[in-house]
């Protein structure tokens, strides 16, 4: 019966994803340009990325500073907003329908509007003239005496701006969220309720260990995203990860390596090193997990 | 008896009146924050021009040229092909997905664990390398130029996002339900379709919405399979108002970027119904 | 009994990627001498850059030809910025068009890895009636040429001819050197009121710094840089010194104004001047007025050696023909009406460059219906062609490399991250 149940993703897998993969495993030990065939040059790609290229190294501390501040922001801001716009739905043993405000679905709405758009072109020229010099933010803030800031083209705060739309666009986050404190059963808190249990004791106590598989989630999600993020930088950039590579996250750099200077060979084996690094976080992750998801089953 | 599943907005009940006027207007500042950059657009997406911060005189022309399009399809078509899309990946990934995050979060086979790490990693290699692989696969298939690539892996479950997601929903469904309906002689289909199934829509919804959003949004994915500019999507569409070498139509990209968040905003309006509402568990228990 | 399967799987799987990988360079070569009028039929596909309004411009060539031959034409259009992107994953799929817009900078990319038939000798394409100086600059070493050439896109300064008259900036004729240029930036600014620069940095093409660079010596022989570093380092140091002096949008101002021509600091009033392609003059014109200014733009051509020499890189967009083409004779037939057919330049007009047969470029200039900024291109392109322009033989990997690498360094040297002299050394390290 598993076997039945998983034939679409098993099929799937070894079609879609394996042959990819191991295409790419392969090519990260050759020299392949795009336009000629792969020609093998052992570990050679890997030897250079480690020794001798000074922007791998300068796109990884970029990379790091992207993931260590927008993670953990974007993951609470998503929780506490998901906890606000989460409407009081009485249990309805009065019978009748639940009371709700239809200001809620608005909210949720509205929460959940940046991320839909976050990564079109349209945005791409909005955040350049919200952030230029004598852009919209700048205006804003000169009733206040700030002197004007070039906010995306000095290499202090061009990746501020770019954290700032990754974090903008966390509604997705939030709407996971939503869902899953949606599925918590009233009747826990009921019966804390019974027990006087305060704020804190009952977020703690019940709403966490309750939506710990989903945190689980969007944990793994998020920071697999925030180290995959291409788009933010690639779209306030300029696809440059200028100024100065101050906004070169890795992706970016993965990119321009296999699109751009068409070394497609070096990117595999970017992306095959950002593979096992993932794959040694993502473990530590589910292996912290056992102590503190807290599954039904 | 008659369950709601609901919410921890009971968490701010202390003094109800007072706590909840503070809550709208916490939720309003926010959102006067952050909606603040697409009031911008949306205002430029009127102005003549179409200039950003510096507004000319409000018109429709606009959203008149970039509908019509000069020479493309017109945007009209561009919408219809990325719903067709969009429809079709949403049905293959609730069907595929759905079935193989049941089979990881409740079936106890041999080898679940293996199967489920690799699950997970094929989250975690970046996709621009996998790009080129897979094209010459279309490509040896005959597959480019037609909508098989965009929508045939949606079928079978190839993006584990929406499989992990809907895996950590179900372990979260207390597995006491199965049990009951096991013993009333349920096999695994019986258990998957009336209980599981109806338990997870919010998480069934929630998977619905972010698909929709993904193949609705996706532009490499078109940009390489898709030759034809009758078969282009929204975004390749929106792409052609602008090019570095030539005239670029601002005015008509915003309008029509606009335009094109309708659909994204309709379609949630009515999952997070499905997402909000809680579940009825009526007659499970 | 999984686990064997997926290794049989995945064992089949990297078989036929390889061979699909391999396959789309080994394929076999199909003679341009040998086609003839008769196999002139069926489909072809055609991609090129640009937005709506080219798309529109050429699906009327299209109509024009599907007219007079039995072929289907597929177009395929594509934004700039994304359409070498593109057409990489094509080419390695074996999937390249059979008609693939090309240019200059990009054309040794594809021919060194010998993906392009030479087109010089075939029945069915002539080229005799384009000038000879442009063919000849586009020659490979052994006189192979894989791109016909379509469309000529010098760059010029343009400059807002309001901002001059008001503010009685004279404008120099157009055999300036790039000392008497720099000069003339500082004597305007002192004209221009607060808040408006002489100038923008030329940070979009590479035709300015390898013009310059020209002025001063041979920049590419053989495919590789020839230029000195102290050259490169002395146009670093130039442009740095007017921002320090306020005559050049400082460098932590040059991303706000990297979108379109529509956006740059020209169109937006905050620049005087901005050297930009000719083809772009309508497009700024269309700028300013959303902007709320006088469209107005004015030109003069690129400054010259000091002993007077014009040393212009002339851009160049061509149509270049895959050797995995299958339908060589359509395609053929395709770009031959494409360059010499006058209903064709006429449709099309000069939207990605003037004609480069100097009939249709006089045709064009006399035509009432031709707007005010193709004229204007067009006379450029005649004058720039005239003088003559430089000959150089770019490496493979320009396109992929030099660009790139100039922009980062460029704003890198600007904003004191690394001095201008390891700014020039890294470009030439990377070029080789």
């Amino acid at each position: 019966m598993a076997a039945l149940f998983l034939a679409p993703w098993a099929i799937g897998f070894l079609v879609f994803t394996l042959g990819p993969l191991i295409a790419s495993g392969y090519l990260s030990l050759t020299d392949y340009g795009l336009l000629s065939a792969p020609e093998f040059v052992g570990l050679s790609n890997y030897a250079k990325m480690l020794a001798d290229d000074p922007r791998f190294m300068k796109s990884i501390g970029v990379t790091a500073l992207y993931v260590f501040v927008s993670v953990p922001v974007t993951l609470v801001v998503a929780f506490l907003v998901a906890m606000l716009v989460n409407d009081r739905q009485r249990s309805s043993k009065a019978g009748g329908k639940p009371r709700r405000s239809p200001l809620f679905g608005f909210y949720r709405a509205a929460f959940y509007l940046p991320s839909l758009i976050a990564a079109s072109v349209a945005v791409a020229i909005l955040w350049v003239r919200l952030f230029a010099y004598d852009g919209i933010v700048n205006d804003l803030l000169a009733p206040l005496g700030l002197s004007p800031v070039a906010w995306i083209g000095q290499p202090g705060t061009a990746i501020w701006t770019i954290i700032l739309l990754s974090v903008w666009s966390f509604g997705s986050t939030m709407v996971i969220f939503l869902a899953a404190l949606k599925q918590v059963p009233a009747e826990r808190y009921e019966a804390a309720g019974i027990d006087g249990a305060g704020m804190l004791r009952r977020l703690w106590h019940i709403t966490l260990p309750a939506i710990s598989p989903i945190i689980l989630f969007n944990a793994v999600t998020v920071l697999v995203n925030a180290l995959h993020s291409f788009t933010p930088a690639y779209i306030v950039s300029n696809g440059t990860g200028g100024p100065a590579d101050s906004t070169l996250v890795f992706a970016l750099y993965l990119y321009e390596q296999a699109f751009r200077d068409l070394n497609m060979g070096y990117a595999s084996a970017m992306a095959v090193l950002m593979l096992l690094a993932l794959a040694g976080i993502t473990a530590l992750i589910f292996a912290s997990s056992r102590v503190w998801v807290h599954y039904e089953d | 008896m008659k369950t709601s599943y609901s919410t921890t907005a009971a968490l701010f009940h202390p003094r109800p009146r007072a706590g909840k006027a503070a809550r709208h207007l916490l939720i309003c500042l926010l959102l006067i924050f952050l909606l603040y950059p697409l009031a911008v657009l949306l205002l430029a997406s009127f102005s003549d021009g179409g200039v950003i911060g510096s507004p000319g005189g409000l018109t429709l022309e606009n959203y008149r040229a970039g509908w019509q399009g000069d020479g493309g399809s017109g945007f009209g078509r561009y919408f219809v092909n990325s719903s067709l899309i969009s429809l079709a990946s949403i049905v293959g990934t609730l069907l595929s997905c759905s079935l193989a995050a049941y089979t990881f979060a409740r079936i106890d086979f041999p080898g679940r664990r293996v199967l489920f790490a690799l699950m997970i990693g094929t989250l975690l290699l970046p996709k621009q390398v996998t790009v080129v692989p897979q094209y010459v696969m279309f490509n040896t298939l005959g597959m480019v130029d037609t909508y098989w690539p965009l929508t045939i892996t949606h079928y079978f479950a190839v993006d584990a996002f929406y499989t992990f997601l809907m895996v950590q929903f179900i372990r979260g469904i207390s597995p006491s339900l199965d049990e009951a309906a096991r013993i009333d002689g349920c096999g695994h289909f019986g258990i998957f379709f009336r209980i599981i199934v109806p338990l997870s829509f919010p998480a069934l919804a929630t998977t619905a919405a972010f698909c929709f959003i993904h193949s609705w949004n996706d532009f490499l994915g078109p940009l390489l399979y898709l030759n034809d500019p009758g078969s282009f999507t929204v975004p390749l569409g929106l792409r052609q108002f602008m090019d570095s070498t030539g005239n670029s139509n601002t005015g008509g990209l915003l309008a029509m970027s606009v335009l094109s968040l309708v659909p994204l905003i309709a379609f949630f309006a009515v999952a997070q119904r499905l997402i909000t509402e809680g579940i009825s568990t009526t007659g499970l228990k | 009994m999984k686990v064997r399967a997926i290794r049989i799987a995945a064992a089949a799987a990297a078989v036929v990627l390889s061979t699909g990988l391999l396959a789309s360079c080994g394929s076999s070569d199909p003679e341009p001498s040998s086609v003839s009028a008769d196999d002139v039929a069926g489909n072809i596909r055609f991609s090129w850059w640009g937005s709506e309004s080219r798309n529109a411009r050429t699906n009327a060539v299209i109509d024009l030809f599907q007219k007079k031959f039995p072929v289907k034409v597929e177009g395929e259009p594509v934004d700039y910025l994304k359409y070498f992107e593109r057409l990489n994953v094509q080419a390695a799929g074996g999937n390249m068009p059979c008609v693939t817009q090309m240019l200059t900078f990009g054309l040794n990319d594809y021919a060194s890895k010998d993906l392009f038939l030479d087109l010089s000798d075939s029945k069915l394409l002539d080229l005799s009636t384009v000038d000879k100086g442009v063919v000849d600059s586009l020659r490979a070493d052994d006189g192979a040429l894989y791109m016909a050439p379509y469309g000529i896109a010098p760059s010029v300064i343009a400059y807002n001819t309001a901002m001059a008259d008001k503010y009685g900036i004279d404008i120099p004729g157009n055999s300036m050197t790039w000392g008497e240029f720099f000069s003339w930036m500082r004597q305007a600014q002192q004209k221009l009121p607060k808040g408006v620069f002489a100038m923008d940095f030329p940070y979009n093409t590479p035709v300015e710094v390898i013009t310059y660079l020209g002025s001063r010596g041979p920049v590419f022989t053989a495919g590789k840089p020839a230029f000195r570093a102290e050259d490169l380092a002395g146009w670093f140091s130039t442009w740095h010194e007017l921002m320090d002096e306020g005559v050049v949008l400082p460098a932590e101002r040059i991303t706000d104004y990297t979108g379109s021509h529509e956006d740059s600091a020209m169109a937006a009033g905050v620049a005087f001047a901005s050297a930009r392609p000719a083809n772009a003059l309508g497009a700024i014109a269309n700028g300013l007025k959303s902007h709320g200014l006088a469209p107005d733009v004015g030109y003069t051509l690129l400054p010259v050696a000091d002993d007077g020499k014009a040393t212009d890189l002339l851009p160049i967009n061509g149509l270049s023909i895959p050797k995995s083409c299958d339908n060589v004779a359509s395609a053929m037939a395709f770009i031959n009406f494409w360059i010499n057919d006058a209903s064709a330049n006429e449709a099309f007009a000069a939207d990605n460059g003037a004609p480069t047969v100097a009939a249709y470029r006089g045709k064009l200039q006399d035509a009432p219906e031709t707007g005010a900024s193709t004229k204007d291109m067009i006379k450029v392109a005649s004058e720039v062609v005239d003088r003559g322009s430089l000959a150089v033989d770019l490496p493979p990997k320009f396109q992929t490399t030099f660009l790139d690498a100039y922009r980062r360094v460029a704003i890198s040297a600007f904003t004191g991250a690394t001095s201008a002299e390891a700014a020039a050394e890294e470009i030439i390290s990377r070029m080789r």
